[in-house]
């Protein structure tokens, strides 16, 4: 039985099932990329809506145009568990080598390719919790003076005051009279009390009790315009977000690592470590 | 004409003589040429900034290319190495087609005044540059071992088939840098880490998991240089179709009225 774990874990652990992988996982995306160009409507839901909605839905109903991303599903998960065995078996070898290495600096960067990995498990973990959990309420339309209330929550939002700046320079000709920024003033409240006033803004959302604004739409675009002043925002409660981001900047970490020893700190052939 | 974007059709006019005069043998006035052509390149780029700043400038890739190839690969164009030449090639073929397919016609979009998007815009250009110079190195390896083999002799392949790795290395790290700032850009711009309207991303990522592949090569003892080398080239050339393709235009005739 354990003689059976062992090479079972081995197998999963093994640099050519990562190989393996690595071309599979190529020749997947690259089918879909060609079907994500042709079929762009059957993927687009996926930005607003959970993977099993998506799954039951479009995904089911064009299995010709879609099977390449439940493959990618497949193969990701078995990268993941490769990952996991192949970095944990050469930590606990680093570990059990560590007599060898004369350097604590030179130790600690050993483990930056293996922070690097286990990173990424972290990545795909954020995003497997953020197309199976995340709540995305889309089209959440403001007037100045108006409000709407938070989805799953006792909370309102209002929109205080909408300040569009318009471009009125002359080097951007295309944004001449244009939109190019905005502050949209919210309060978020329970029953009529403010709780918090945040400024939301094209590429600066707000957080708010585990949920976050952004803005997807905004009007009048042009200066002068009599068009109703409005603001279209999307709410989203993502838990994957922070596990996401966290794998993210620990990715980075290590990589830095991976690169500081690279060039710095490679021991040559014959030296000690 | 000077502080326009159109100086791109001079610097790619420069690209050609340095080349010219690189097949020549003549170095001095090749290396002449070919810097003047990286700055009038240079000018062409910060004037395609300046016209879009903040926002980035959409689909301008293969106008900045030619410019981090050559800035990237000014260490061996000056010790006068070998692959100069093949990298003077390359330089002039992706100005050319820059110059014949310009996908420069689109205009930027309000989220993409972001220090994330100008960075995953950037970063993507140097880790595609990388990859073109390390297949370039690559493809030249391979060459010197088919001519050693026929006068019988036996080429140092371990140090040359290092320095393509780190050209890959480099590049690597740039495109998974290039991919973060995606991710945080997608995610202020839309609240979402990955845009499903763009297919572009689907081989952004097919490209780092062929790259990672790559750099898990070492891991075989099995595995030649010369594997390497092939799959060097081969990437440079995956890069070219998939990444570099998508960001071309129509075939345009030369339009002088700038002049």
């Amino acid at each position: 039985m354990v003689i059976a774990l062992r090479k079972t874990w081995n197998v999963l652990g093994a640099v050519y099932f990562t190989a393996i992988l690595f071309l599979m996982l190529f020749i997947d995306l690259v089918a879909g990329f060609l079907s994500l160009r042709s079929h762009p409507n059957l993927f687009r839901p996926l930005n607003d809506i959970r993977f099993f909605e998506w799954a039951n839905t479009y995904g089911a109903g064009n299995l010709s145009d879609t099977a390449w991303f439940f493959v990618l599903l497949i193969l990701l998960l078995l990268l993941s568990i490769n990952t996991f065995v192949c970095t944990t078996n050469r930590v606990f070898a680093l570990c059990y080598n560590r007599s060898y290495f004369t350097s604590r600096i030179r130790f600690a960067l050993r483990f930056s390719p293996h922070i690097m990995h286990y990173a990424f498990l972290v990545i795909l973990l954020g995003y497997l919790s953020s197309y199976l959990l995340a709540s995305n309420y889309t089209n959440n339309i403001l007037i100045p003076g108006k409000n709407v209330q938070i989805p799953e929550s006792d909370c309102r939002v209002r929109l205080e005051s909408l300040d569009i700046q318009y471009y009125e320079g002359d080097r951007l000709l295309f944004l001449k009279k244009r939109a190019i920024d905005l502050k949209a003033v919210l309060l978020f409240m329970i029953d009529e009390s403010v709780i918090q006033r945040k400024i939301v803004s094209v590429n600066r959302p707000v957080w708010f009790k585990g949920f976050s604004v952004h803005v997807k739409d905004f009007a009048p675009k042009t200066k002068g315009s009599k068009r109703q002043p409005y603001i279209n925002l999307n709410i989203k409660r993502d838990p994957g977000m922070k596990f996401y981001f966290t794998g993210t900047l620990i990715f980075v970490v290590g990589l830095f690592m991976y690169m500081y020893q690279w060039f710095f700190v490679r021991v040559k052939k014959g030296a000690t470590v | 004409m000077l502080f326009t974007p159109d100086i791109f059709y001079l610097a790619a006019f420069l690209y050609v003589l340095s080349w010219v005069a690189a097949l020549s043998g003549r170095q001095r006035v090749c290396l002449l040429f070919f810097v003047a052509g990286l700055g009038a390149n240079l000018l062409s780029a910060i004037c395609r900034y300046s016209n879009t700043w903040p926002l980035l400038p959409m689909f301008q890739g293969p106008f900045f290319l030619p410019l981090c190839i050559g800035i990237l690969s000014l260490g061996t164009v000056f010790k006068k190495k070998a692959e100069s030449i093949y990298l003077f090639s390359l330089i002039c073929f992706l100005a050319l087609i820059a110059v014949f397919f310009p996908g420069d016609f689109y205009l930027p979009f309000l989220q993409s005044a972001t220090v994330f998007s100008h960075a995953f815009f950037l970063l993507g250009m140097i880790a595609k540059a990388c990859f073109f110079i390390a297949s370039i190195h690559g493809g030249l390896q391979l060459w010197i071992k088919y001519r050693s083999a026929k006068v019988s002799k036996k080429p140092d392949s371990t140090k040359d088939s290092a320095l393509t790795t780190r050209w890959i290395v480099w590049g690597f790290a740039s495109w998974t840098l290039s991919m973060f700032c995606g991710e945080i850009w997608s995610y202020l711009g839309w609240g979402s880490p990955v845009i499903w309207d763009d297919a572009s991303i689907m081989i952004t990522m097919a490209m780092w998991f062929y790259y990672a592949f790559f750099l898990h090569l070492h891991l075989f003892r099995t595995w030649s240089p010369e594997t390497r080398y092939y799959f060097a080239i081969l990437g440079a050339i995956l890069v070219l179709i998939f990444n570099f393709y998508s960001e071309m235009g129509k075939f345009q005739r030369l339009d002088f009225q700038w002049l």
